[in-house]
């Protein structure tokens, strides 16, 4: 009985403590890849996307669901590719003109 | 009085137009003086020049491998005007160049009737014409290039456009710049927007990009004459007269779009779209800026 018990108490803690983890990480995923597009269509829409944003979000995209933490990792690596490379065409916009041979 | 003020109105239009039509390239025509001047200077002596120029070049390797001084001309063979290593084994391929059989594929297209009996020759009776090519169209108001013109050809007759890039397209204007060889490359600016598609691609071209945070201009003004390993890098002056061109990388024969478009993705960046508006805009700048050199298209490179 005793034995019963205790399987049920673990049961119960383990489903409960899986129900209140799955949405917090499916919303991290979610976030984190819309947060990535985001970054990464401005970037594109400027012409100054690096060549691998894309697929980055692309398989963070594929991964959200069987790897989440792989996906956010992803998702994030892309975010930091579409702004480092909103800031460097920003830093460059201010240099170009310097480069043009007088 | 009405006779002589119509008269006036007229002289003044006619004056300030020609006046204002003019000053739609004075930058380009100042860029490109300079650009030209750059390559003559650095390429004129390159021992000389070796400290300012070439700094991690051997007097010894330049005065083996690099041919000088050269000329204006001389800039439309690309690597092979100034690196003889290059020019040698260029030589050798060219004994039986590879683009003659897409060549002879593109003439037999040309002649072939579309559905509505028409061919090629409807469009452009005249097949010297690479040489104006991109332009800016003044009423579509944006630059055209060669293989757009073909596709608009098609698509006037019922047909289906070609894919950009490679293939048929390329085979057609190579036929097209076969014929126009010898002829000076003549673009022209003539209003404001076509002056702001230059400024744009020149932008493109001289701003950096990609996860490399490189330029067109780096590798092909500032460091043409120099290697990458083993390859030569071309210098952007006649970086367009050989087009298209037979790469022995493809293994076949590709377009100047195709070629900018890897050279745009060669930085680290998203590799643009053929035909899109910045890679037009880049096509017309830096054919521009080899304005008067001969076209000698199609031809072989690496």
């Amino acid at each position: 009985m005793k034995k019963l018990l205790l399987t049920s108490i673990i049961a119960v803690a383990f489903l409960s403590g899986c129900a209140m983890t799955s949405p917090s990480a499916s919303n991290d995923v979610d976030s984190a890849i819309a947060s990535a597009q985001m970054k990464y269509d401005k970037a594109h829409s400027e012409m100054v996307a690096w060549g691998k944003t894309k697929s980055l979000i692309k398989k963070a995209k594929k991964l959200a669901k069987t790897d989440p933490k792989k996906a956010i990792a992803l998702a994030n690596e892309a975010a930091y590719q579409a702004d480092t490379a909103l800031a460097q065409s920003e830093e460059f916009e201010k240099t170009w003109q310097a480069a043009v041979p007088k | 009085m009405l006779k002589k003020l119509i008269k006036i109105t007229a002289i003044t239009m006619i004056s300030g137009s020609i006046l204002f039509g003019a000053s739609f390239d004075t930058q380009a025509e100042k860029d490109r003086k300079a650009f030209v001047n750059y390559f003559m200077k650095k390429f004129e002596n390159p021992v000389k020049n070796q400290a300012e120029y070439f700094p991690y070049t051997s007097v010894e390797e330049i005065e083996k491998n690099y041919i000088y001084p050269l000329k204006f001309q001389d800039f439309q063979d690309g690597p092979l005007s100034w690196y003889r290593p290059s020019k040698e084994q260029f030589a050798e391929i060219n004994e039986f160049p590879p683009y003659e059989i897409p060549l002879d594929d593109g003439k037999e297209l040309w002649v072939k009737p579309f559905a509505n009996g028409n061919t090629y020759s409807t469009c452009f009776p005249d097949m010297a014409i690479k040489q104006n090519y991109p332009y800016f169209d003044v009423k579509k108001n944006k630059v055209v290039t060669i293989g757009e013109a073909v596709n608009e050809c098609r698509v006037e007759n019922g047909e289906k456009p070609l894919k950009y890039g490679k293939g048929d397209i390329a085979k057609i204007i190579a036929v097209i710049a076969e014929a126009s060889r010898g002829k000076e490359i003549a673009i022209k600016i003539p209003n404001e927007n076509a002056a702001k598609a230059y400024d744009a691609g020149k932008k493109l071209f001289y701003k950096q990009r990609g996860y490399l945070a490189i330029s067109c201009n780096e590798c092909h003004v500032q460091s043409s004459g120099k290697r990458i390993r083993a390859e030569a890098l071309s210098p952007a002056l006649g970086g367009t007269t050989h087009m298209p061109v037979y790469r022995v990388k493809w293994g076949g024969l590709g377009t100047l779009q195709r070629r900018l478009a890897g050279c745009v993705k060669d930085t680290g960046s998203e590799k643009p779209k053929m035909q899109s508006k910045p890679l037009k805009e880049l096509e017309y700048f830096l054919t521009y800026m080899s304005n008067g050199m001969k076209l000698n298209g199609p031809d072989t490179r690496k």
